[in-house]
């Protein structure tokens, strides 16, 4: 009994800072509908910043003035961040929302970084709380104790706030009648600052109060964000009685986890939001109409049609002198070539994905990373040959998408992009803890191509044929009737339902075919490196595609790997500074706020003027 | 000979509110009938429901003899009912003729192929369907561009080219010039006399329901009151109360 015990205490007191985040994330997206990526870092400058004044701020007044404090300076700087930024994207697709906030995130990371440096940093202990009480004769920290206490007391105080306060009231309102937030007038801006403001307080609350169980570091954004996606889309998004049963419920299982099943603490996570979200879509308790669309605002592109013969022989001329590259291009240029190819078509499978199906996935890298470890354990462990490897990897990421697709897409909107993004975290983890068979965080190496592709020349010219042969494919499906299909589930689903189209089965369809395809440029990047690591499945890696898309524009045919051309290149040159995100995180907002149309989008707007 | 639709209690409830409340009515092979009632009466969500869009609470539809509740919106298609929604549903990024192509390919199930251009497929019947509803002339605009009316024209093309036996249209006349009206709807009437499609539409216009309607049913609060033939249900005495409770003007019943 003891032992059972002292793990559900553990649980509760890691349901705290969860809890929190997640209210915080639920809170801002009722309200202000944008689901604030940003989150984790929020709670990461929670941390951070309390850390700094538990340095300066002496014994138990100053450790909980510290924590208080902590959770009001990032409140502010959420107001801040929703006042110079947020503000200009209400009205633009969700899509673009999601994007700024992930703007928000690299830049957060890099000033992180500035101030406080590469080093994990160990939590204080709390004056006073340091020790442990035995329960049934079990230890549990006494921080655990009042974590436990706290929580509640946390949560009632939002409660109250909500349903007592004329500032709770207009938040209700706001979140159960769209309509209501317009009438609002001037009072509606005020609203959303406030709103975000709390919600990013909370976070920050929540990241200065675990300080001394978890301490501070870079990577908390990510891995608190995955946590608090699965806890809302268990509870159910806007619903604060379901973020705190949610919280509770993911955390005692993961304490439960780390017992029995020590080598995957998340996977059994997600075992258990996959059987809530089976018994029920929209969360334990919440509601339907929260789901929200996603995609396609603003005027619809035009109708697209095949290239004519003079664009056709362009670019078949345009590709014979790429493809002879290694005759007139220095080493180095053939490599990092080679790179642009690989990343194009990555890039060109999740535009397909977004621009076709209007599907905004959020964990795409899980494809990536997914065909590139399948390509590296195939080598590794059955010795497969490059040939081999290189086939399978897209049929290995496109079953993964399968089996991916098949939860992720019972949920839309909002709550797919947060199970895409969920699954990619849950597969990096698996990688992560693999141990020898996936190298954890070693990766694995020495995975070279077949002798007679070693030379870059030539694997330059594989890579070429595939990533071309590809991209040509995914750019041929749109005018198939595949693309058309989708198209008409995206332009209107009731429609195209009421025409005999099963619109789930095509969206799965879609996301398998753009899965597969971005395996391929996994499997070739393994090849390409001599090796893999689990970063080629992190979240980043697929906000970098996405951040591709935006920049070489949705609503167009060619912006994936346009897109995916001018970033990897940038990318090759910011990387050379010390503090690129920041730069990178710049520049997404730039785009987002300035020229929302992207590259081609941009530049086909600009030759209409200069036609007319 | 058995009825072609068959509604057995059909039921479906928004919290308290019974929106569909216990609807029960056959139709017959051929048959064009009208659904009237005032805003809120329930039409909207009694279609839903027909097409699989919305489960109901309580009820049963029989098509063609067979169980069709509960089935999902594309199965139901196949067994062979089409519709238009209130709101014109049409797909904005496509030229008009490839709205039309598009339903056909959903017609015949290709709709996972990637290998041919799509644009060469069904062209011709997409112009022959265009040429039905009068919009031949537009075929390679894009369907963003088109006025309100020429949108419900396309999206009756839409719902036509997968050869529905029933076919629901949801006020497929609101919102068009008086002429517009009379133009589709004896275009669908005569396409229903040609090929024994049958038609079951709610309208609002007194004058095309009474014109258009072998018969015609009234549906108010959920429950159906009256089922008859025009001159029938301009007569009833509940159906001219209801039209006077929700503010409309009685003599647009029996003027039309
Ligand atoms: N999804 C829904 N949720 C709640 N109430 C609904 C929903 N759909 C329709 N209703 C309500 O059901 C009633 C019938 O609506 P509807 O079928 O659209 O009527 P009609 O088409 O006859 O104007 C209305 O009172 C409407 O507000
Ligand atoms: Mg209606």
């Amino acid at each position: 009994m003891g032992p059972i015990l002292a793990q559900i205490l553990t649980g509760l007191a890691n349901a705290g800072a969860l809890f929190m985040v997640a209210s915080g994330l639920s809170l801002i997206f009722g309200v202000t509908r944008i689901v604030n990526f940003a989150h984790g870092s929020f709670y990461m400058l929670g941390a951070y910043i309390g850390w700094t004044l538990m340095q300066v701020l002496p014994g138990s007044f100053g450790f909980w003035s510290a924590i208080l404090l902590a959770g009001i300076a990032v409140g502010a700087i959420g107001a801040f961040v929703e006042i110079v930024i947020l503000r200009r994207v209400y009205a633009a697709p969700e899509l673009f929302q999601l994007v700024a906030t992930f703007g928000v995130i690299l830049i957060v990371q890099d000033l992180a970084l500035m101030i406080w440096g590469p080093q994990d940093l160990l939590g204080p202990r709390a004056p006073g709380l340091r020790g442990v009480v035995r329960i049934l004769g079990e230890p549990v920290p006494k921080y655990d104790l009042a974590l436990i206490a706290i929580t509640p007391l946390v949560a009632l105080a939002l409660w109250a706030l909500i349903t007592r306060t004329r500032f709770g009231i207009l938040v209700r309102a706001a979140t159960q009648d769209r309509e209501m937030v317009g009438a609002l007038g001037v009072n509606q801006r005020w609203l959303f600052t406030g709103t975000f403001a709390l919600g990013c307080a909370l976070a920050g609350l929540g990241g200065a109060l675990q300080l001394p169980k978890g301490g501070a570091d870079l990577l908390m954004d990510f891995t608190i964000l995955t946590s608090v996606f699965v806890v809302v889309v268990v509870g159910g998004m806007g619903s604060l009685p379901g973020a705190y049963l949610a919280s509770v419920l993911i955390s005692v299982v993961g304490v439960f986890g780390v017992t029995f099943l020590p080598q995957s603490t998340l996977a059994l996570t997600f075992v258990v939001m996959v059987a809530v979200l089976m018994w029920r879509p929209f969360g334990l308790l919440g509601r339907e109409e929260v789901a929200g669309e996603m995609g396609q605002v603003g005027p619809p592109e035009d109708p697209i049609r095949p290239a004519g013969w003079p664009v056709r022989v362009g670019v078949a001329l345009a590709l014979v002198v790429l493809a002879a590259l290694p005759l007139y291009g220095s080493g180095f240029a053939v490599i990092l070539a080679t790179d642009i190819l690989i990343f194009c078509l990555f890039a060109a499978s999740l535009h397909f994905l977004l621009g076709q199906a209007g599907l905004v996935s959020f964990g795409h890298a899980a494809f990536y990373g997914g065909g590139a470890y399948a390509a590296a354990l195939l080598v590794r462990h059955a010795g497969a040959p490059m040939e081999l490897a290189l086939l399978l990897a897209p049929l290995s990421a496109g079953l993964l998408a399968l089996g991916i697709g098949f939860v992720a897409l019972r949920a839309s909107g909002v709550y797919f992009a947060m199970l895409t993004l969920a699954f990619a975290q849950l597969l990096w983890s698996l990688v992560w803890q693999g141990g020898a068979f996936t190298g954890g965080s070693d990766g694995l190496v020495g995975i070279w191509p077949a002798r007679w592709a070693d030379p870059n020349a030539i694997f330059y010219l594989l890579t070429f044929a595939l990533c071309v042969g590809g991209i040509l494919m995914l750019r041929h499906a749109a005018h198939a009737p595949f693309g058309y299909a989708l198209r008409a589930a995206r332009d209107n689903a009731p429609r195209a339902a009421a025409s005999g189209l099963d619109v789930r089965r095509l969206q799965w369809a879609a996301f398998t075919f753009a899965g597969a395809m971005a395996g391929l440029a996994g499997g070739l990047f393994v090849f390409a490196k001599g090796s893999v690591f689990p970063n080629e499945l992190e979240i980043a890696r697929s906000f970098d595609a996405l951040i591709v898309v935006f920049l070489g524009g949705v609503k167009t045919l060619s912006g994936g790997w346009v897109g995916g051309a001018v970033f990897e290149a940038g990318v090759d040159w910011l990387t050379r500074f010390e503090y690129w995100r920041l730069t990178l995180g710049l520049v997404v907002l730039f785009i987002v706020t300035i020229a929302p149309q992207g590259i081609v989008g941009t530049a086909r707007a600009f030759w209409a003027r200069v036609q007319r | 000979m058995s009825a072609l639709l068959d509604v057995r209690d059909l039921s479906r409830h928004y919290g308290a509110l019974r929106a569909v409340d216990g609807v029960s009515f056959e139709l017959a092979a051929g048959d064009v009938r009208a659904l009237i009632g005032p805003n809120g009466a329930g039409k909207s969500t009694l279609f839903k429901m027909l097409m699989g869009e919305t489960r109901p609470n309580s009820g049963e539809v029989y098509f063609g003899g067979a169980r069709i509740t509960g089935l999902r919106p594309a199965r139901i298609v196949r067994r062979g009912i089409g519709r238009t929604f209130q709101i014109t549903g049409t797909w904005a990024s496509m030229s008009v003729a490839e709205n039309v192509q598009t339903a056909c390919l959903a017609h015949d199930g290709r709709t996972l192929s990637i290998l041919p251009y799509a644009r060469h497929l069904h062209r011709e019947r997409a112009e022959a369907l265009l040429d039905t509803v009068g919009l031949a002339d537009q075929a390679d605009r894009p369907a963003a561009v088109l006025a309100y009316g020429d949108l419900k024209r396309l999206e009756l093309a839409i719902a036509l080219a997968g050869e529905p036996r029933l076919l629901l249209m949801d006020e497929p006349t609101a919102g068009m010039a008086a002429t517009e009206r009379t133009d589709l709807m004896e275009t669908v009437t005569r396409i229903a006399r040609e090929t024994g499609m049958t038609i079951l539409f709610t309208e609002h216009d007194m004058d095309v329901v009474f014109a258009h309607a072998e018969r015609v049913m009234v549906l108010d609060r959920g429950a159906l009151i009256a089922e008859g033939t025009p001159e029938e249900v301009r007569a009833d005495a509940r159906v001219r109360e209801v039209y006077l409770g929700v503010g409309l003007d009685p003599e647009a019943l029996a003027d039309a």
